[in-house]
């Protein structure tokens, strides 16, 4: 059970950094920025990861999982408010993938890890070998790094685009690299 | 002050990988009190007219 859940941990933290990726090549390659809610939610998607990255590295406990459904819950709140923001308002912002926009996505898969996390919750044999600081495996230590790494070039680019100031709601452009 | 977060995230990030543990906990729970507070900053005012 605790081998089945450190898998789909490990599946679930490959997936975050692709989705991470994904949003690096929209936003260098396609000259995409996000805005202020968008950075918050990549922030909340940096935090399930990391969940998953202590669950893989340290193995199952409750505290990780909190990490998850916390950081998912708040990067659902704040999608959910840019959905509804533009409901209101008859607008959007960004391109649409398969017609719905970045922040309808991020909202679909914030609930649908909060439902994974929960579920896992039910594997209640991983919880029985405890928290322990093993030697990884490099598998789990590549992935750890791939994190690491990722998490990094989020946080230059949104110190590239805001600085240590309030970032727009529709960037023009790298405030920093203007001053 | 959004990029206080992500910098956060990197540190606990880092110190996970390298083995700590509590660390890495403490700093996420810090990271995610600034991410609520810079998303306290953010206007509300078009949704509470409009719900």
């Amino acid at each position: 059970m605790a081998s089945l859940a450190r898998a789909l941990n490990s599946l679930a933290l490959l997936v975050v950094c692709a989705v991470l990726l994904f949003l690096l090549y929209w936003e260098f390659m396609r000259g995409e920025l996000p805005g202020a809610l968008g950075l918050l939610q990549r922030a909340a998607l940096t935090g399930v990861g990391l969940g998953m990255l202590l669950n893989v590295r340290f193995g199952a406990s409750e505290s990780h999982y909190g990490v998850i459904l916390a950081s998912a819950l708040f990067g659902a709140w704040v999608a959910g408010r840019q959905m509804l923001g533009y409901i209101v308002t008859a607008g959007s912002f960004g391109s649409a993938i398969f017609e719905w926009h970045f922040y309808t996505w991020a909202f679909a898969g914030f609930c649908v890890t909060m439902v994974f996390a929960s579920a896992l919750l039910f594997m209640e044999g991983q919880f029985f070998e405890g928290v322990r600081d093993t030697r990884p495996s490099s598998a789990a230590q590549a992935a750890g790094w791939l994190f690491v790494l990722v998490t990094l070039a989020h946080a230059v680019s949104a110190l590239l685009q805001c600085g240590f100031e309030s970032c727009f709601d529709t960037p023009s452009g790298y405030e920093l690299l203007r001053k | 002050m959004i990029v206080v977060p992500f910098i956060l995230l990197v540190m606990a990030a880092l110190v996970a990988t390298i083995g700590l543990r509590r660390i890495s906990l403490w700093v996420w729970f810090v990271a995610f009190a600034a991410m609520l507070f810079a998303f306290g900053q953010y206007p509300f005012d078009v949704l509470n007219i409009a719900l």
